[in-house]
């Protein structure tokens, strides 16, 4: 399977996800559990940095910034997460995530 | 050196983008940040900070009076532009010249950009041209040569096809993001030139997106429910739905993609109906639906191309083709409405939205620098460098719990009117360029646990870099505590061998990784668990050399799922989840989820409580005798008596030790059980080091011919699947593991025999010869003769077909209910496979 589409898939389970973490359906979170592995196996590694405090410096998302801009942004919402991969070692950007960022 | 320019730039109205032409192949260079292609030409100026790129596209809306963005319109006017958080003006060029420098970070090789073809819109004039000359200089670019967009657009469809392209007009058709342009190009005795060109600059690609949410989702997500003012609600700031606004932009433009290739698009949303509930929405939207709604906005950019044929008297048979550019045309309507209003054909061979880029590069290619001068630069760059004698102290916490990190600098030397810029080398973070200071301090935004590498470099006033060593700023986040601590040995599972009827370790954790650490697999049952039965199956966990024997490493948690335990038949084959987690106190814990009948097992074990299972104990000590009387005989044929007396020795210990176990209860709550385990831990070792040498030696012998076996092969095989891959993958850590444990070699042995048979079996004859050597066995040889017989005379069935597949289940079949194959002492395994 080529990159793009193992990105396809990650985006995929990243929805995958969404839907379970609202559900609370236990025995489709381990399924999908297992599907980030295989990702992960395939060198695709899935992060979701929903809550986390949003600055301009973070080039590892693309911000649609929802009402008024101020010091204490934080992400409020991901339509895409981010996606590494990883060289020797190193994790490098795959795909920007795709946020929503708003004041608290 | 290059005796040829080489590097071709689009400076876009809305992105730009940066391609290289080397032997006739073109390049288009990603950004290091996020590997997209373009950069939007997009500039803010954020406190300190300047943003070029997606970073500053993000303020347009939010601080539109310090984000710059379509200023190209703007070049060659005396318009220039406040800004705010400056306190100062800037020019389109200087703008212009911003994006330019950006794209230079592209350059991943980091080859100095001295010269550039820069391509300007047809309708540029003189004034206009010389001020986008005037930015590549700016950016530090010594020659600048520009070359019209439409020419740049025809030159990459030029060199794309093998046909030589013959005198002609041609119309380039150019729909953007948010720009609409089309040219009118002549070709005549190999030189082209643009005739006539139409366009507007507020006509794009965003148009169709909003009318997607507009006028196909608003009203449908107004039948599905009821919601507050649903138009407001979504474009006002303070709306209610105005986060979903942004992420129904999002979802249209995807929509858009892939309604270019299917016949609908799905788009699937959450949102809160006025009773506080919320609503999965789940829309389609047809491509017909969709072509209803741009029509429109199409027949506007027909109108524009039917204007120029008109005005300069052409009929579609004067035109060659239509060429088109910009991302926008990837949409079929388009394709379509042009060929049939025009009858001219269209031509969409080059990827629409690096065409202009793509032919700047080609051009680029047939243009000669200036050597001397570039040289000239190079020289004046270095020294330029050391001239501001910059000299850089970082100062940092280099391990880190927290997910930003305070950095600070200081800077001594000239610094006045340079520039710096911090970058995360996997491309997540950039503080953008700022301004230089005696001490300058950064909030550094940290990747959990992973070593957070930064760059820290320094800029002159044309923000070229400078010559100046820094070295690079290096934190681990996450992975130290006080508590926290490396991995002292290799953390392994115990799994079954089930071809050599042992069991082996498989890496879990590897020696050295920082706790806290945590991994999830799936292992497949090797054997079948019948319910009620005796049997059982162990997820045992070892710590010590994961190329030593099991029977030699410590365990350090086991869960026993037993046979009297489990709710249903366990059926070889079947999986079972096991998540291993071990904290920075190096508690252990395991969960171990059987899919079969839904149960889940978990098991928290402490360093400072042992955990031991005595029926286990008492099988490996079985195995471990049966094991040393076979190496006896050996030893004895041998003659080594010296080794036969030692084991010997162990071989009467374990005797003892049998005894001892047979008569634990397996509630014992004495010390013994640990006592027998740390003997049979010491025996197992002194087992595998008595007559090791000579037996290492002889598997030794066996791993090189198998590997010389396999490399023979992948001569012949060459470049064909992935065989090179695994042969690496097999003999990778070579010197390691022919230092460890038989088992581990013998492992590595069949492994290569395995990729040997997969070679081999891609040729028909090798298996009709394996074939053959089953089929001469009896029929009572197997154990199922009957079906020995049949599979024998379908095989002759298959070779006369010549169908190798079929060929191979049947030697398959035939191998497995062949009685007579090779036995040795079996341990009865995990039940892991």
């Amino acid at each position: 399977m080529n990159g793009q589409l193992w990105l396809k898939m990650a985006n995929l389970v990243f929805d995958l996800n969404k839907k379970i973490a609202r559900d609370n359906n236990t025995q489709v979170e381990r399924i999908k559990t297992k599907m980030e592995q295989v990702l992960e196996e395939a060198g695709f590694f899935l992060y979701n940095p929903t809550g986390e405090k949003y600055a301009e410096t973070r080039t590892d998302v693309e911000a649609n910034i929802s009402g008024e801009v101020s010091a204490d942004m934080y992400i409020t919402d991901v339509i895409k997460p981010v996606v590494y991969t990883e060289e020797n070692g190193m994790k490098i950007l795959l795909q920007k995530g795709i946020v929503i960022v708003s004041g608290k | 050196m290059s005796a040829t320019i080489n590097f071709g730039i689009d400076l876009g109205t809305t992105n730009s983008l940066i391609a290289k032409c080397t032997n006739g192949a073109v390049e288009v260079f990603k950004n290091p940040a996020g590997h997209k292609e373009t950069l939007p030409s997009v500039v803010g100026f954020r406190k300190e900070r300047i943003l070029v790129g997606d970073k500053a596209r993000e303020y347009i809306e939010k601080d539109p009076s310090n984000v710059f963005s379509s200023f190209k319109r703007k070049m060659g006017t005396s318009e220039s532009f406040f800004v705010p958080n400056l306190g100062d003006f800037k020019t389109p060029v200087q703008l212009s010249s911003m994006v330019l420098k950006e794209l230079k970070n592209f350059i991943y090789s980091g080859e100095a950009l001295t010269s550039a073809i820069i391509t300007i819109p047809a309708s540029f004039d003189t004034v206009q041209s010389n001020a986008t000359k005037q930015a590549g200089y700016d950016a530090g670019l010594y020659e600048v040569i520009l070359l019209q967009e439409p020419v740049a657009a025809c030159l990459a469809f030029a060199n794309k096809g093998t046909e030589k392209i013959s005198d002609g007009k041609w119309l380039v058709y150019d729909f953007g993001g948010g720009t609409f342009d089309v040219a009118l190009v002549y070709l005549q005795g190999g030189e082209m030139q643009v005739a006539d060109h139409e366009g507007n600059n507020y006509l794009g690609g965003l148009d169709f997106d909003n009318l997607i949410i507009d006028q196909l989702i608003i009203p449908q997500l107004a039948q599905k429910g009821t919601f507050d003012d649903l138009h407001t609600g979504l474009k006002s700031a303070s709306g209610k739905y105005n986060k979903l606004y942004y992420e129904l932009l999002y979802k249209a433009e995807e929509a858009k993609i892939m309604l270019s290739n299917a016949n609908s698009a799905d788009i699937e949303f959450e949102i809160e109906d006025v009773h506080g509930d919320v609503q999965d929405i789940f829309l389609t939207i047809t491509r017909d639906d969709y072509n209803k709604l741009i029509q429109p906005v199409v027949e506007q950019t027909i109108s524009f191309t039917k204007a120029i044929i008109e005005r300069n008297k052409l009929g579609a048979a004067d035109i060659q083709e239509i060429v088109l550019v910009g991302g926008s045309t990837y949409t079929p309507l388009i394709r379509q409405l042009l060929f049939q209003q025009l009858n001219i054909p269209v031509n969409a061979t080059v990827d629409p939205t690096t065409a202009v880029a793509v032919g700047a590069a080609y051009f680029a290619a047939s243009k000669a620098i200036t050597v001397e001068k570039t040289v000239a630069l190079a020289t004046e760059a270095v020294a330029q460098g050391s001239a501001y004698n910059l000299q850089v102290r970082t100062a940092y916490q280099k391990n880190s719990n927290e997910r930003e990190e305070y950095f600070s600098a200081l800077i001594k030397g000239d610094w006045a009117n340079c520039y710096y810029r911090i970058t995360r080398d996997d491309g997540g973070f950039d503080s953008g360029i700022k301004p230089l200071k005696e001490r300058i301090e950064e909030i550094l935004t940290l990747l959990p646990d992973t070593l957070n590498q930064f760059t820290l470099r320094l800029f002159d006033d044309k923000q070229s870099a400078l010559d100046v060593t820094v070295a690079p700023i290096q934190i681990m986040q996450g992975k130290f505590s006080i508590y926290g601590q490396p991995l002292p040995s290799d953390i392994c599972i115990e799994v079954d061998d089930t071809y050599n009827k042992t069991t082996y370790l498989e890496l879990l954790f590897e020696k050295n990784a920082i706790l806290p650490i945590k991994k999830s697999i799936t292992k497949t049952l090797s054997r079948t668990i019948v319910k009620g039965s005796d049997d059982q199956l162990l997820i045992n966990i070892l710590e010590g050399s994961r190329y030593a024997t099991p029977q030699s490493n410590l365990p350090i948690g086991v869960i026993v799922i037993a046979g009297k335990d489990i709710q249903a038949d366990l059926i070889k084959g079947s999986d079972v989840d096991l998540s291993i987690e071990i904290t920075e106190s190096r508690d252990i814990k395991i969960n171990a989820y059987v899919n079969i009948t839904g149960q889940e097992y978990e098991q928290v074990f402490t360093p400072t409580v042992r955990n031991v299972n005595t029926s286990r104990l008492l099988e490996e000590t079985d195995y471990l005798l049966r094991l040393a009387n076979r190496n006896q005989t050996k030893l004895v044929e041998a003659e080594d008596y010296e080794a036969s007396q030692n084991l010997q020795s162990i071989i009467t210990r374990l005797e003892e030790m049998k005894k001892r176990l047979r008569y634990l209860p397996a509630d014992d709550v004495t010390d013994e059980k640990y006592q027998l385990e740390d003997q049979k831990r010491k025996l197992s070792l002194q087992i595998d080091m008595l007559g090791k040498d000579n037996r290492v030696r002889e598997i030794r012998e066996e791993y090189y011919g198998r590997k010389e076996a396999a490399e023979y092969y992948l001569r012949e095989h060459a470049g064909k699947e992935d065989y090179a891959k695994r042969f690496q993958h097999i003999i990778s850590n070579e010197g390691e593991f022919l230092n460890g444990s038989e088992a581990t070699i013998r492992r590595k042995c069949e492994e290569l025999s395995q990729l040997v048979w997969d070679m081999k079996k891609r040729n028909f004859d090798y298996i009709v010869g394996v074939f053959t050597y089953y089929a001469m066995k009896e029929d009572h040889a197997y154990n199922n003769p009957a079906k020995a017989k049949q599979l024998k005379e379908r095989g002759d069935a298959a070779i006369t077909r010549r169908s190798g597949e079929e060929l191979l289940s049947i030697v398959s079949q035939l191998y497995h209910i062949l009685i007579d194959k090779d036995t040795d002492e079996p341990l009865k395994g995990t039940g892991l496979g």
